[in-house]
């Protein structure tokens, strides 16, 4: 794998998409601007962590549409051939897809965010009441892993389906939670008779009802550590591999 | 150059595109690959390009497995396909891009092309017409100094000025260590320019031959009237009379009607093969 | 079968097989549940001796502090991934973030307590930006220092000298049954203090800044007479 040859490609990638990541990045500070002035405008219907759920949709939304934008290219048979055809190792294009989705586009996400959200908290003059969005509190930062679970999901899908990818991707996406909820669950009561599970989160926990109180129930602090690195590292790797070998096997 | 052995291709289990498949090309030379429609030219060529893989049967290109895309037989191939992208970009920008990617690139060879095309180099290529797309895409590939060139009917949309340009930049850029791989339904744009002639139909090779075989074994002829002469092979009625192709004992060298040639190998397959398949007589002066 | 597919399928193989034992490890914890217990939705945490109780966070559920024979800390389990505490000196120094709770939804009397904190005697509880009750404490002396817009509910109190430091716009409540020997208030910023639920002997308010108490009647009249 040759660093040059990735620098290429993401060089290429940006100059092709310049125009649309420009128009993309001013929308982005207008959607987060927007949800800032609902939630002010709204702030007593509101309640909790506000900040963290516009961070939230913001992440998703403008990281999958970005991620989607990877290897668009194979949404058009001659562009897919041009794409094939370039100079550079799979291997190499999928490292410089990845790159993009993630460093790159969390690196100017977190400043957008963090942006508009002084802009807000300034101007409503809460800088100084609440202080700054802190994305290291609680694990919330976790969802930053599971960002990329979700990019390994999108570039999969963007190149699994041909056409209307983001769509097909979030419905599978959406499909597979629900078939991996409902397993669980039906796992859990299977194993412990009479259980009545609220709620559960796979690999993760679950919650019971016990006479009118939801009781949750977590993993041991060890068990977690065995399991977090697989769920948050292994898997979003082993999804950017799976692209690998699709992006080697496609055929146009 | 492109080894073909026993080439098999199918989109599904009941639709097969190519079957047992044979073919060797050396290079330096200029191929025709002509077909119908769904003949499986495109097949063939993608196969070759590496954009799809042979479901039975081996292919190899430049001693590289084409299926295995590596970098070093992709920086050896250029393959412009009938519909050809450009992205979104002004050539220059194209070019800073994309020439890093090919070893051989020469700037000055495409900036001579643009200029024989009336290019401006400032140009956005999304602007260009189709045609200057296509011209545009036609000089980078040329300019990349590919060993293996492969150009999906690279004369649609081209002018006729433009079309002559083309031929003769494929004949300067031509080299012993070069093979180029055209396809086109348009027979006469290539007639001049080829070297080699591949005629294909549902999927498997009619013809394969040198247009110089060619010419020294059959000899093409118009006339007024329908032949008479035992000679005959194959005639078909023109706009300006009758096209003939006969048996060539004498080896007069004649140019090759390719059109002509190719109609009749579509009906009369064994009856060209057979008479390309006898030695001709020296040619007597 | 493709690569691509097939490591797709180990990839859902595994995910598959990692829940079934993640659940069979859930249902050990769950077994060690007594379901009987009435603070079965409660684990303990161990912590070292302290007088001082520091605070700060700013998750919605209630922190319940009170006076017990013996010094315990009990989270919900639920919450456990929420808080972080440390011994520093004499102080125990609690970190129990979540949602960052606007100061209008902080009261939150729908859920149950996040923390429930019960220590044999406290000199000091500094309380930032948290939903607390404080109750059942009954000795010579106690320092309430809040700050941020931390809400506080005491009741059942008897302190001999009870002093309450107010800042920002916390407040604090006497609700029932408290009272003090000496009560010193001293309320800055824009806190406020409801003194209705307190009787005491001597009172000592200090304010400043936009700070408010809310008094009831006999109380102001009390206070009055004492001024």
């Amino acid at each position: 794998m040759s660093l040059t040859s990735i620098r290429l490609l993401i060089s290429r990638q940006f100059k092709e998409q310049m125009r649309v990541y420009l128009i993309a990045m001013a929308l982005l500070i207008g959607l987060l601007a927007f949800m800032f002035l609902l939630i002010h405008n709204w702030r007593d219907s509101f309640s909790g962590a506000v900040e963290n759920g516009v961070f939230l949709i913001g992440l998703f939304l403008s990281g999958g549409l970005f991620t989607n934008s990877m290897f668009r290219e194979f949404s058009n048979n001659s562009e897919g051939i041009w794409l094939l055809n370039i100079p550079a190792t799979s291997m190499e294009k999928v490292v410089s897809a990845v790159l993009l989705s993630t460093v790159i586009f969390l690196a100017v996400y977190l400043s957008i965010f963090f942006l508009v959200d002084t802009l807000y908290l300034n101007l409503t003059g809460q800088a100084n009441a609440k202080g700054f969005f802190d994305m290291f509190t609680n694990g919330f930062h976790e969802f930053i892993l599971l960002y990329l679970i979700f990019n390994g999901l999108i570039l999969l899908g963007r190149v699994s389906f041909v056409k209307h990818s983001f769509l097909k991707s979030m419905v599978v996406i959406i499909a597979g939670f629900v078939v991996l909820n409902t397993l669980n669950n039906f796992s859990l009561e299977y194993m412990i008779p009479d259980l009545s599970v609220t709620s559960s989160m796979p690999l993760s926990s679950f919650q019971f009802r016990q006479s009118g109180e939801n009781i949750h129930v977590q993993l041991p602090a060890a068990t977690q550590a065995m399991v977090s690195p697989f769920l948050w590292t292994l898997t979003p790797l082993f999804l950017w591999g799976i692209t690998w070998l699709k992006i080697k096997e496609k055929e146009i | 150059m492109i080894s073909i052995h026993q080439l098999n291709y199918r989109y599904s289990r009941k639709r097969e595109i190519l079957s047992c498949l044979d073919l060797e090309m050396p290079a330096g030379k200029i191929y025709g690959l002509l077909g119908k429609n769904g003949a499986g030219k495109s097949t063939l060529i993608r196969n070759i390009a590496g954009m799809l893989f042979p479901t039975k049967g081996n292919c190899k290109v430049m001693d590289y497995e084409p299926k295995q895309r590596q970098i070093d037989f992709l920086k050896e191939l250029f393959f412009i396909p009938e519909e050809c992208f450009l992205p979104n970009l002004t050539i220059s920008q194209f070019i800073d891009i994309y020439t890093p990617y090919y070893p051989r690139f020469d700037r000055q060879q495409y900036q001579d092309y643009l200029k024989q095309f009336a290019i401006d180099p400032k140009q956005h290529l999304q602007a260009l017409s189709f045609g200057q797309k296509k011209k545009a895409m036609i000089g980078f590939a040329l300019a990349a100094n590919t060993r293996l060139l492969i150009m999906d009917e690279p004369t649609n949309g081209l002018d006729i000025p433009s079309k002559v340009l083309f031929r003769n930049m494929i004949t300067e850029a031509m080299s012993a260590e070069r093979l180029v791989l055209i396809t086109s339904h348009q027979v006469r744009d290539l007639d001049e320019l080829i070297t080699d002639l591949i005629i294909m139909d549902h999927g498997e090779i009619l013809l394969h031959e040198t247009k110089e075989d060619i010419s020294g074994k059959l000899l093409f002829e118009l006339t007024e009237e329908p032949s008479q002469s035992s000679e005959l092979l194959y005639e078909e009625k023109q706009a300006n009379g009758w096209a003939q192709i006969l048996k060539n004992p004498m080896g007069i060298s004649r140019p090759v009607d390719v059109e002509l040639l190719f109609n009749a190998m579509l009906s009369s397959r064994e009856t060209i093969n057979t008479a390309l398949s006898t030695q001709p007589q020296p040619e007597l002066i | 079968m493709k690569p691509g597919n097939m490591a797709l399928s180990a990839l859902i193989v595994i995910l598959l097989t990692s829940m079934v034992w993640v659940n069979t490890e859930l249902r050990t914890v769950y077994n060690q549940i007594d379901l009987t217990d009435k603070l079965r939705n409660y684990l303990s945490i161990d912590t070292d001796e302290y007088s001082i109780l520091k605070i700060s966070g700013s998750n919605g559920y209630p922190i319940e502090i009170h006076q017990s024979d013996r010094q315990e800390m009990r989270v919900l389990r639920s919450r456990l991934s929420q808080i972080e505490h440390k011994i520093h000196g004499d102080t125990l120094i609690i970190h129990f973030s979540g949602a960052r709770v606007s100061p209008s939804s902080l009261v939150n009397t729908a859920t149950p307590p996040g923390i429930m904190i019960s220590s044999t005697a406290l000199s000091e509880i500094i309380l930032e930006d948290t939903h607390n009750r404080v109750s059942g404490f009954d000795q010579s002396s106690l320092h309430l220092n809040l700050r941020g817009s931390s809400y506080t509910e005491l009741s059942d109190n008897r302190i001999g000298s009870f002093s309450v430091q107010a800042m920002g716009s916390s407040s604090f409540e006497f609700q029932n049954k408290s009272s003090a020997d000496t009560a010193l208030f001293r309320l800055k910023g824009g806190s406020v203090g409801f003194l209705e639920g307190l009787s005491y002997h001597v009172i000592e308010p200090i304010m400043e800044d936009s700070s408010l108490v809310v008094l009831s009647k006999n109380a102001l009249q009390e206070l009055m007479h004492t001024q």
